[in-house]
């Protein structure tokens, strides 16, 4: 076997065994442990909280990565419950068997939006990350019809839909920030405001005609 | 119940702009149930920072009524197109849909609006009957009771939550913990400093979670659809909007006993934590199945099974109420956010919202109460005009809606944290919902885990002993034994429950 089938053979059982389920878990595990550990400096008031919580989801965690080597009764308690409670998409989601979930999978491939480079979920996922990100850095008044009009470009809108509802977009980000006040507009890096540079420009212009009202030294009185 | 309460009541609702806002709150709701994968719990999430401004009382009216109104929604897409706006329409969708396939769509929506009138009516009647004791129960809870009814809201959840109880457990001690960071609500400790930066201080905040699994979370989900929202928007309607007002409304009047029957039921299952119309919805339709002189032609277009469902989901809202507001349990992911409303506006649940305050808990019940006369008069009028909401095309709806999460998130405290947990908990939500963690269990956590920790500092508090020793508090006093043991059965019943059913298979 060559290196290169090997290394894909690797990282393709690496794949199946960790799965976002194991990534979540890990989650939960690290901020768990360290919520428990640091909770050791706090006083004991402050203490009893965060570390019997961690220590739910910790035993919790735990007992999920070792229910398979666990006797069947307490196995189907921990992996036993019905849905009740949460939403129809959920149900649609969860409890795949893998024949219809493969037939799925080819099914969803057939439609555009799958054949694209990314998964749609990862590329909204994304793109909210760099929402997030990018109007952190330069304020989210301008990054947010960007954001709006990149979201639909990719799954091929018609024009007048993309600058529809990216207008849409400046309108609730300029709505939100004028009406509520909300000072998102101002990016910790670049501030590439409209308020901004509005201000700027009657700060310019008061300051040209305060200038024009100073009298200059030996000016009229 | 105190009349001169309940008059205030009505001056309160009927006040204005109060009176706008339970209008405007029931036709957001009917417009957020509407659309499949919206709702009612995404609405309100994404409404609560918007409302930061509004008077408390009109802001739980709004919050009650989009509810209600969200309910009453679910069942237009279920009907036209098969496709429950909410999961407490699911069970609509058995008799709505194929009516709307025998050309009878106007009559299906018709028995819906009616049938959800009746339905909210005789549920918040009982309500207002039953809410002098719920006062009297709720003041023989101390700091102990609350801490426990706490932890055995999260439980009852878990034990219901797909997944199973543990990742239930874990979600809801997530929820519990992440509510950990900033200053501790008793002792005013700093936690987690090493985290440094000021805008960790203030902790995460409730609504920031609430939004991001609820509408980001969401979102994610539903950008794997392709086209419209409505799946089979082409087949709107099956046979078209066709069919008699009349028809639906004399339905309905004809068979009282299904109508009162299905109301009970839904008010029960809602007044149980972690249950909701989700369930209520299914156990009513099963019931009225069950009870029919014709019981095969359900799932075939029987008005019965409509009605059935659609009564239990209305009154469900009022059932709701209970667990929600006297101990701050809400039993589904609308009434956490109703929760969250609450505690946003200064309404801590408990016995004040039944004896200081009751003319404001009373408002909220006068609300629903005209809610459901609104939701009647919109169901019968605006039926033909109510299918095209279902035609939205979800890439339209979600970079609106994820913008409208990012700035409402910020509006609340004016804290940048609150931006990255929306995004952060919408990734973290999608993938709860995909390996089956509750949720529900988080947002309940996360909304309880300050009211929690205050009650169990208190407790320990009140008790002299140092260490394990001051947990003695909760073996001592009769409510919280009880609770105790109610806890231990909700957690351990299920598989002592097996044990013992293995070993008696195994003797035999």
């Amino acid at each position: 076997m060559r290196t290169g089938e090997l290394k894909s053979g690797v990282a393709g059982t690496v794949r199946d065994r960790i799965g976002s389920e194991h990534v979540l878990q890990l989650f939960f595990l690290v901020i768990a442990v360290y919520a428990y550990i640091e909770a050791f400096g706090f006083t004991f008031g402050g203490r009893v909280f965060p570390q019997m919580s961690a220590l739910i989801v910790i035993v919790g965690i735990l007992l999920l990565t070792i229910r398979g080597y666990l006797p069947s009764g307490i196995r189907s308690w921990i992996e036993g419950g019905v849905d009740l409670t949460e939403t129809v998409d959920a149900d649609i989601d969860a409890d795949v068997d893998p024949e219809t979930e493969q037939t799925r999978v080819e099914a969803e491939h057939e439609f555009p939006r799958f054949q694209k480079p990314l998964h749609p979920v990862t590329f909204t996922a994304l793109m909210v990350v760099l929402y997030v990100v990018a109007g952190y850095a330069v304020g989210f008044l301008w990054v947010t019809p960007v954001f709006v009009a990149g979201y639909l470009i990719w799954f091929d809108k018609p024009l007048l839909y993309v600058v529809a509802l990216a207008a849409l977009g400046l309108l609730v980000a300029y709505t939100f920030i004028t009406v509520f006040n909300i000072r998102l507009h101002q990016g910790q890096l670049i501030s590439l405001t409209l308020l901004e540079a509005t201000f700027a420009v009657e700060l310019l212009q008061s300051q040209f005609d305060v200038t024009a009202e100073i009298p200059l030294s030996g000016g009229r009185r | 119940m105190s009349f001169e309460a309940l008059g205030v009541a009505v001056d309160i609702v009927f006040s204005w702009p109060t009176f706008g806002w339970m209008i405007l709150g029931i036709l957001i709701g009917i417009v957020l149930g509407a659309v499949p994968g919206i709702g009612p719990a995404i609405g309100m999430a994404l409404l609560l920072p918007l409302t930061s401004g509004m008077a408390g009382p009109d802001a739980i009216i709004l919050f009650v009524c989009v509810y209600l109104g969200g309910k009453y929604g679910g069942s237009i897409a279920a009907i036209l197109i098969n496709t429950p706006g909410t999961a407490g329409a699911a069970a609509t969708t058995l008799d709505g849909y194929p009516m709307s396939r025998d050309g009878k769509a106007i009559t299906a929506l018709s028995i819906s609006a009616t049938a959800s009138f009746v339905g909210g009516l005789i549920a918040i009647l009982i309500l207002f009957a039953i809410s002098p004791f719920l006062a009297q129960i709720v003041l023989a809870f101390g700091s102990p009771e609350y801490f426990l009814v706490a932890l055995l809201g999260i439980a009852m959840i878990t034990v219901v939550a797909k997944g199973g109880m543990v990742k239930g457990l874990v979600a809801g001690g997530f929820g519990l913990l992440i509510t950990s960071m900033g200053f501790a609500p008793a002792t005013g400790d700093l936690r987690y400093v090493s985290l440094q930066h000021p805008m960790f201080l203030d902790g995460i905040g409730f609504v920031a979670v609430l939004i991001g699994v609820f509408a980001v979370g969401e979102m994610l989900n539903l950008s794997k659809e392709t086209g419209s929202i409505a799946q089979s928007g082409d087949q709107l309607g099956g046979g078209g909007l066709s069919g008699s007002r009349i028809e639906g409304i004399r339905e309905v009047m004809n068979n009282p006993v299904t109508v009162v029957k299905s109301s009970l039921i839904g008010m029960a299952v809602g007044a149980v934590p972690g249950a909701g119309s989700s369930v209520s919805n299914f156990v009513s339709y099963a019931e009225a199945m069950r009870s029919d002189v014709d019981p095969d032609s359900f799932g075939k277009g029987n008005p019965r099974g409509v009605m059935a469902a659609e009564c239990a989901n209305s009154a469900t809202v009022a059932g709701t109420l209970i667990p929600t507001i006297s101990f701050g349990i809400p039993g589904s992911g609308a009434t956490a956010v109703l929760l969250g409303a609450l505690l946003l506006h200064g309404f801590r649940p408990g016995p004040r919202l039944f004896t200081t305050n009751i003319e404001l808990t009373y408002s909220f019940f006068v609300a629903l109460l005209i809610g459901n006369f609104v939701i009647l008069t919109v169901g019968l009028i605006a039926i033909t005009y109510l299918g095209y909401i279902t035609k939205v095309d979800t890439d339209l709806i979600i970079p609106i809606v994820i913008v409208m999460a990012i700035f409402g998130s910020f509006a609340v405290r004016n804290n940048f944290l609150d931006v990255m947990t929306v995004a952060a908990f919408g990734i973290i939500g999608f993938y709860m919902v995909k390996h089956q963690y509750s949720i529900i269990a988080l947002v309940l956590g996360v909304v309880l885990g300050p009211i929690a920790e205050r009650n169990l500092y208190r407790s320990l508090q009140i008790n002299p002993h140092d260490g394990i020793r001051s947990a003695e508090i909760f073996f001592t006093r009769p409510i919280s034994l009880v609770l105790v043991i109610g806890l231990v059965l909700i957690l351990f019943g299920p598989a002592l429950k097996e044990a013992i059913s293995r070993r008696r298979a195994s003797s035999e």
